[in-house]
């Protein structure tokens, strides 16, 4: 039982990647543009000049990323390549792999965004429980308003105005980048430091802007919580 | 009877755990994103350049290992100028050919043999002798290589062969008369040939090979700049402590110690960044944000000082394309009618806030090129391509057979509206769609504005009706803006494909033609065949020219002097420009 259990959660799990692969295959053929000549063009026009030869350079990559096969065949050889994890190279930025670019980008988005998840999480739970309870500082009531009224904010949105505060007028933080210009990464205090003071803004944005969602919902939940019989019961009994 | 629950939350400890390593994989980030970067020496800040590049995704360098500019994912914009020397510069601000890699050149009579004398006493970077062999090795590739790299076909249409005849000379043979090959290898804004070192590109794959690894010393160049890190954040240039042209006497060593190229950012951004002097130069700003920054930082200036045009002019004078094959976009009248209908004035005022001028021709108004204005000075007063003319256009159409309908719109005998939807990208389109569509709105032509994804396409395709772009054509003479509007060359097979209006004219091709095999030096010859050309495309008007182009950047006097100006025009400031170095070598400390 148990057995078929599972293998029916591991077709439906593999039918819909196979969905999803799909239509990520499918959907940018709809525009009928080819990314290789848009890429080209692209380039050419930041450079101001179109070069000559532009429609065999097009034609010369449409072969080599086989972007002139039928559609059928593309979309064969793509789902064998899927399947064999092989992402193969990135038009967009080539000659770079989509492996090389995922393998780049995902520490930074993992770790600014698991890191302002958790603390959002901790702060919001933690602020929230407080508010329902009866013994928390009469202040605290003061603090929410804020933060479910910048919980309804796009943290990108709020973000432009920590910089204009605080990187812009005050100075007191970096205005961007990973870290400053001219840094060298090393495994030094003065680099990790710098850095973490260029994570500031990022991870406040999305804290403050979720903190209040978490709140809310905690808040809510500590409320049903203190109504229920056996709390009731408990306080009957002192 | 009970049952336990299983935990549905974390512990609080194991929550603490989580954040913890997730905060030390933040901090890590950096390592774990890029190779192994060398550590460059400290620099003081006022001997570093610090600049916010014109190229970037999303704030980032996703080309920070690619210096082989060959690659077509290679954008030389991003840095790889200041690494592959040229055979000579040319600035269009100082009229002036630097020459450079190169001493001397001489072609042949017939333009089909050039001959080039290369400098001795050159070194790449990783100490081996740069000589003839080089550019020999470079142009013969990129023959081989074709449409594979960026300028294999522009090389492939022309060269048959080149030879190394000894260490420092050069002959080139042309399979057709080429005698703007040498100024096509000359850098000047994005049009140039970059030498490159034969003992490491030799063996490689040009298409894919990246020429990064900086445990090796690459990229090696025989330029003043040592790439030193180079990651997503940041590209790092510091200065060798010798320079070939600085020994020969060309140029002085930079005082520039270090370069520090950052990607490109939000204008907000790196307007804060300049005020703030966290950067010394930004790459284009609107006008209307200079006030700001000029309120905010008196060390701000631009090419023009505080004044209009707050910038310099670029080789990409803006035109307002019509579709010459699309009805009624077909007929000159039509085409006249709406260069009448439109105020340049306006479009500067309101789209650039005044600091920008009419373009009456589709070459910019470089020192150079005043003999080719001043040789159609007649023709461009009976054939006024600036003229506000109202009436005129109304009287146009009229003749055409169009009517104004009852809600003001010019209709054709069958009641059709007399429509033109225009495209746009980037910052001219930006600037210039809604003010041009409303412009001729109000003169009775039902116009729109977008600015589509797919714009380039489109406009490549001849899938529009209107569509606003430039001309990335002439700089000294006028042959390479007359060469976009070939419907067809014998002079040069596959060489006229840009022809973005679909204009066709078989006198003018010829004509054209003709120019090519003209001696790029014989002014009386090119101003004789260019007013001939213009006789025949000035009547016809195949695209309606609107604004110059210029580049508005802001220049940060707080640590850096001696930027180009229009008073001290040696170079333009498009540090983007493949004349770049230009600029660097000429900075100095405050």
């Amino acid at each position: 039982m148990q057995a078929i259990y599972v293998v029916k959660r591991f077709g439906v799990f593999l039918l819909i990647v196979w969905v999803a692969a799909t239509l990520n295959f499918f959907l940018p053929k709809l525009s009928g543009q080819d990314p290789v000549r848009t890429k080209l063009l692209q380039e050419a026009a930041i450079g101001g000049n179109v070069q000559v030869g532009m429609e065999e350079m097009v034609k010369e990559y449409d072969e080599r990323f086989g972007l002139n096969r039928p559609v059928l065949a593309q979309y064969g050889s793509y789902l064998y390549d899927i399947a064999h994890l092989d992402l193969n190279y990135s038009i967009s930025s080539y000659p770079r792999t989509v492996k090389e670019l995922i393998a780049e980008a995902l520490p930074w988005t993992v770790g600014l965004l698991a890191t302002t998840t958790l603390l959002s999480f901790a702060i919001g739970t933690l602020l929230g429980a407080l508010l329902a309870w009866p013994r928390a500082p009469a202040w605290m009531r003061y603090l929410m308003p804020p933060l479910w009224a910048l919980h309804a904010i796009p943290f990108f949105l709020f973000g432009l105005i920590l910089v204009y505060v605080f990187a812009f007028k005050l100075q007191l933080l970096p205005m961007f980048g990973g870290y400053s210009p001219g840094a060298a990464p090393g495994l030094d205090w003065e680099f990790i430091s710098d850095v973490a003071a260029h994570s500031i803004l990022p991870a406040l944005s999305i804290i403050l802007v979720s903190v209040g969602g978490w709140a809310l919902a905690m808040r809510g939940m500590m409320v049903t919580t203190m109504g229920e019989d056996y709390v009731v019961f408990a306080e009957a009994k002192g | 009877m009970t049952r336990k629950l299983p935990a549905m939350q974390p512990a609080r400890r194991d929550l603490m755990k989580a954040g913890l390593a997730a905060g030390a994989l933040a901090t890590l980030a950096p390592w774990a994103a890029g190779p192994a970067a060398a550590q460059p020496a400290a620099v003081p800040r006022d001997r570093t350049m610090t600049l916010v590049a014109n190229n970037g995704r999303d704030g980032r360098w996703a080309d920070h290992e690619l210096w082989n500019a060959y690659c077509v994912g290679a954008n030389h914009q991003n840095g790889a100028m200041l690494i592959y020397e040229p055979l000579a510069y040319y600035s269009a601000q100082a009229d002036k050919t630097y020459m450079w890699l190169a001493e001397s050149y001489k072609f042949s009579p017939d333009f089909k043999q050039l001959t080039i004398k290369t400098r001795s006493g050159i070194k790449w970077s990783d100490g081996a002798p740069f000589s003839a062999e080089d550019v020999a090795y470079t142009l013969n590739t990129l023959r081989d290589y074709g449409p594979k790299v960026k300028w294999g076909i522009d090389v492939q249409q022309a060269v048959t062969k080149a030879t190394a005849t000894d260490a420092n000379t050069v002959v080139v043979d042309f399979a057709i008369p080429s005698p703007r090959f040498f100024f096509l290898m000359t850098y000047k804004y994005d049009i140039g040939v970059y030498i490159v070192p034969k003992h490491i590109y030799e063996g490689q794959d040009w298409t894919t090979f990246k020429h990064f690894d900086l445990a090796k010393g690459w990229p090696v160049s025989t330029g003043p700049w040592q790439v030193v890190a180079a990651s997503v954040e940041q590209k790092v240039f510091d200065r060798r402590p010798t320079w070939w042209a600085a020994d020969a006497g060309l140029a002085p060593l930079p005082q520039i110690l270090r370069n520090i190229w950052l990607p490109s950012v939000a204008e907000q951004q790196a307007a804060q960044a300049v005020i703030t002097n966290q950067i010394d130069c930004t790459a284009l700003i609107q006008p209307l944000t200079f006030p700001t920054l000029f309120a905010q930082n008196p060390k701000i200036t631009t090419y023009a000082g505080r004044r209009e045009p707050l910038g310099v002019m670029d080789w990409w004078p803006l035109s307002l394309y019509v579709n010459n094959e699309v009805k009624p976009f077909d007929d000159r009248d039509v085409r006249w009618a709406l260069s009448y209908y439109i105020d340049r004035k306006q479009l500067v005022d309101v789209g650039y806030a005044g600091a920008s001028q009419a373009s009456p021709l589709p070459l910019p108004a470089f020192k150079p090129l005043e003999p080719y204005f001043a040789a159609v000075k007649d023709l461009l007063a009976k054939y006024n391509t600036n003229e506000v003319n109202p009436a005129k256009g109304d009287a146009l159409l009229a003749g055409k057979g169009y009517k104004k309908d009852s809600a003001g719109i010019w209709s054709d005998a069958k009641g059709e509206h007399l429509k033109i939807d225009i495209i746009g990208f980037g910052a001219s389109g930006n600037a210039l769609g809604p003010v041009l569509s409303e412009v001729l709105k109000r003169r009775g032509i039902e116009a729109g504005f977008s600015l589509p994804p797919d714009f380039d396409d489109r406009f490549q395709q001849g899938k529009f009706t209107g569509a606003i772009y430039g001309h990335g054509g002439s700089i000294n003479e006028p042959y390479n803006t007359l060469r976009l509007y070939q419907g067809a060359s014998i002079a040069v097979p596959g060489g006229h494909q840009a022809n973005f209006s679909r204009w066709k004219n078989a006198e003018y091709d010829k004509i054209v033609d003709e120019m090519y095999g003209t001696d790029p030096t014989d002014v009386a010859k090119l101003t004789a065949q260019w007013r001939r050309a213009m006789e025949i495309w000035l009547p016809d008007l195949p695209d309606i020219q609107l604004v110059e182009n210029f580049h508005r950047i802001a220049l940060n006097t707080t640590r850096w002097k001696n930027w180009p100006t229009a008073e001290n025009a040696y170079s333009n400031d498009t540090h983007w420009a493949l004349t770049c170095a230009i600029m660097l070598w000429n900075l100095q400390p405050v």
